[in-house]
């Protein structure tokens, strides 16, 4: 009884992203698929669960094969799957979500809302949301998405899940919910896939794990046998996330001044500022107005009464996104389907946002090749769709072309999401250099409080749209720690 | 939380727009309210409120239908060449929903198994259905049984026979909005790609929206007939466009997943009440259609506008109150 992957190859035009790769997952066995960007990870999940087919090799889950590429069919015969860019539709309900792929019928053709309401609510009281079956997805926030994805996963009972970077948007508590459930499904002698490219998370849930690296199979074994720092090494990603020597920023002048900020509705204003030359951090608990502040700056949010935001004391136009770039301001974002034009060359996508700086040459062949290098992005050429690259890939192409575009400011929305840590550490130093060296202000956030703790000079700490705490690296009160007792402290407070 | 629901129904601003058109019309003519007027007004309408919830199945799932006005077209002037041909009422019924579902059955399969661009695909079937009726009758002309005429065109208890029927479609309608297809369509028109991994079988789930907008196309086709009494070969053609505006008007997202088909049927109440308004404030004809056309505009921005702004309201008091229940329990 298991789940075999077997000699699986498939090519996305010039790139071969799996090389005869083979693996196999059994009951009560909870297996982690490791390994870098375009490292093949997503597309074996992908070629599991039926969304991808195969250009060789077959899967066979029970000794039956999956014929057809159907996630239809993989689920008929075992495999659920969670997706990392999630499967949920937002104008849906969540109840509607999780009956979708087997309706509770009447009659045979009526929907049986009786009983499409139960199963809705069985299957989301196991994740703690039972509450809100009845509010549309676009309406959750990300942390529940993710967990309403989960839910639905399962909702089939599948004997082999599938978990594709579920936890990384997932806030602790969320995390402990997804524990609890994993654990009873191995304890119920189910087997289970975990992609991600936490260490820490791979050691807890997993006890197997294979290795990828440019789409071959680099390692295969028990987990407790092998040290983080060889996995890191196997998976081709240098050295594991160093912590930069800490030195004293330049004292940059105050760039960005925001006055009357209201980061949740009906919260009390606060003002901010952003020093150039420096990265300022936005953590906290998920949705405490990290998101309304960011996108405000980039100017993808209208503006609520009395809030003003000026760029080296020329007032921004709050709301109109185009002129906000043409003032200096980039936004990056680790959501890439609101940022990506994935049909579209990568040299195209390099070039997008000098169509807002009017009068600003476009960058030649030259430069957005020396962008990429700097990156070390893998490519078959820049005339290439943006979409065909891993989703790593695209995300360092998006900060790639800060450098050319050398802004005054880099708003960064949780721009490593789902990076593994080689370009994780290449987004970072890309970052720094942009601001310690070129100076720019860049805000960042993330849902890891590690990575801002590493990353950044200084972090506010939001709660309920207030600043509680203000943490900075020179005054060396800023460490992963100190953010999470910050937030933690504020919640056990209320 | 009840009266939350009705006024963000998409629906709502198009139900709004359609009573203020109604008593507007009254207005200016108050004779609307005879009986006589009555079935005047819902036999003229009854083919495009039909019609409108076919254009609905194909909206919703990410599709469109350009060839409505020609199938209905169709399905008039073959039912009338059958009746000719001596064929009994309920013979020729059951053969034009056959046609209808072939239609729909062609479109369906066009769109969701060769995966031609739904606009393209149904534009060019319209010629191919137009050619048809027009090989079928080149002129209005022909007659439908009397009795089925009378009936139509009649009353029971002071209510307009169409009217009745188009209850009885309503109902028919009441099935389908409940079933558990619409919603699988749904998912399918706001996010094929999701729809489909989340092991929905898309390409059968369009291909059936089509079949089952051809069964309303094929209704509606039937309803001219015994209305009009007559085939005529261009009487329905405006219905492709009227359908789609009424749908719009009545709440339907053209992208797809969102709107009913009870707003759908508002809306074209809406679009078929402007022509009347404008007869009946006794303009030139030659001024009619740009006031037609200024009413319409009006509606649609109106709606779509209105629509917009009740959903976001609505929405911030849905995710309000989920920060505020969320601030008391902690």
């Amino acid at each position: 009884m298991t789940l075999v992957l077997q000699g699986i190859s498939r090519d996305f035009g010039p790139v071969r992203a799996l090389d005869d790769v083979s693996l196999a997952n059994g009951p009560g066995e909870c297996r982690a698929l490791y390994g870098g960007n375009g490292s093949g990870k997503s597309t074996m999940a992908k070629i599991a669960s039926g969304i991808l087919s195969a250009g060789a090799g077959r899967v066979l889950v029970d000794d039956r094969p999956l014929a057809r590429t159907s996630p239809a069919e993989a689920r008929a015969l075992g495999v659920g799957i969670t997706f990392q860019e999630l499967s949920l539709i937002g104008e849906l309900t969540t109840g509607e979500n999780l009956v979708l792929a087997d309706v509770p019928r009447r009659f045979g053709f009526l929907l049986d809302r009786r009983g499409a309401d139960a199963a809705a609510h069985a299957a989301l009281k196991r994740v703690g949301l039972a509450g809100l079956r009845g509010r549309r997805v676009e309406l959750l926030q990300t942390g529940e998405k993710y967990l309403v994805e989960l839910a639905k996963a399962l909702q089939s009972h599948p004997r082999y899940l599938i978990i594709d970077e579920l936890t990384s948007a997932m806030h602790a508590s969320e995390v402990e919910i997804f524990a609890g459930l994993l654990a009873e499904h191995l304890a119920a002698g189910g087997g289970a896939l975990f992609v991600s490219h936490r260490l820490p998370e791979l050691r807890r849930f997993c006890n197997t794990i294979s290795v990828l690296r440019n789409g071959k199979l680099v390692f295969e074994g028990a987990l407790a046998d092998v040290a983080d720092d060889d996995l890191v090494k196997w998976a081709g990603g240098g050295h594991r996330d160093e912590m930069p020597a800490s030195r004293a920023p330049l004292a940059g002048e105050i760039r960005v001044q925001a006055t009357g900020l209201r980061p949740l509705p009906g919260a009390r204003p606060i003002n901010l500022a952003f020093r150039s030359g420096e990265i300022t951090g936005i953590g906290g608990l998920p949705d405490q107005g990290q998101k309304h502040i960011q996108r405000l700056l980039a100017g993808l949010q209208p503006a609520v009464a009395g809030e003003r935001v000026t760029l080296s004391g020329a007032a921004l136009a709050l709301g109109d996104s185009a002129a906000i770039a043409a003032q200096g301001i980039s936004f990056v974002s680790g959501d890439r389907d609101e940022m990506v034009f994935a049909r579209r060359t990568i040299r195209e996508n390099m070039q997008a946002p000098f169509v807002a700086m009017k009068g600003r040459p476009m960058p030649d062949d030259a430069a957005i090749l020396a962008a990429l290098d700097r990156l070390n992005t893998r490519h078959a050429g820049i005339d290439r769709p943006i979409g065909g690259l891993s989703g790593g890939n695209q995300q360092k192409i998006l900060v790639a072309r800060c450098l050319l575009l050398n802004p005054q400011v880099i708003v960064a929305e949780d721009c490593t999401k789902g990076i593994d840590v080689a370009s994780r550490n290449d987004v970072h130093h890309l970052l720094r250099e942009l601001a310690h060296v070129q100076g720019a202000a860049v805000i960042v956030t993330s849902s890891d409080d590690q990575e801002l703790a590493g990353l950044c000079d200084r972090v506010l700490v939001l709660d309920g749209g207030q600043v509680i705490a203000e943490l900075s690296k020179v005054e060396q009160t800023l460490d992963a720690q100190a953010i999470v007792s910050a937030y933690m402290k504020q919640e056990r407070a209320a | 939380m009840m009266l939350r629901q009705v006024w963000s129904h998409p629906s709502f601003p198009a139900g709004v727009l359609a009573v203020l058109a109604l008593v507007f019309a009254l207005s200016v003519n108050p004779g609307l309210l005879s009986t006589g007027s009555m079935i005047g007004w819902s036999t003229s309408q009854l083919g495009l409120w039909t019609a409108v919830l076919g254009q609905t199945l194909a909206l919703m799932g990410r599709g469109i239908d350009l060839s409505v006005g020609a199938g209905v077209s169709l399905v008039n002037v073959a039912a009338i060449a059958l009746f000719e041909a001596g064929w009994p009422t309920a013979g020729v019924i059951v053969a034009m929903l056959i046609l209808g579902l072939l239609i729909g059955a062609a479109n369906g399969a066009l769109i969701g198994w060769l995966r031609l661009n739904p606009l393209l695909a149904t534009f060019a079937t319209s010629f191919v259905l137009l050619g048809l009726t027009l090989q079928i009758r080149s002129a209005p002309g022909g007659s439908a049984p009397m009795a089925a005429v009378m009936f139509m065109n009649g009353a029971t208890w002071g209510i307009p026979n169409a009217m009745l029927v188009f209850v009885l479609v309503l109902l028919l309608w009441g099935l389908v909005a409940r079933s558990a297809f619409w919603l699988r369509l749904r998912a399918t028109g706001a996010d094929p790609v999701r729809a489909w991994n989340s092991g929905l079988p898309t390409a059968r789930i369009k291909v059936m929206s089509y079949v089952m907008a051809g069964f309303f196309t094929a209704l509606s086709g039937l309803f001219v007939t015994f209305c009009v009494g007559a085939g005529d070969p261009l009487f329905a053609q405006p219905y492709t466009l009227l359908t789609i505006a009424g749908a719009v008007i009545g709440g339907v997202s053209l992208g797809g997943g969102t709107g009913s088909g009870y707003g759908a049927v508002l809306g074209a109440v809406f679009v078929g009440l402007t022509s009347d308004i404008a007869l009946g404030i006794g303009v030139s004809p030659f001024w009619q259609q740009l006031i037609v056309g200024c009413v319409l505009l009006t509606g649609l921005a109106v709606v779509v506008r209105a629509g917009r702004w009740l959903k976001a309201k609505s929405d911030s008091t849905v995710t309000r109150s989920a920060f505020e229940t969320k601030g008391k329990a902690a």
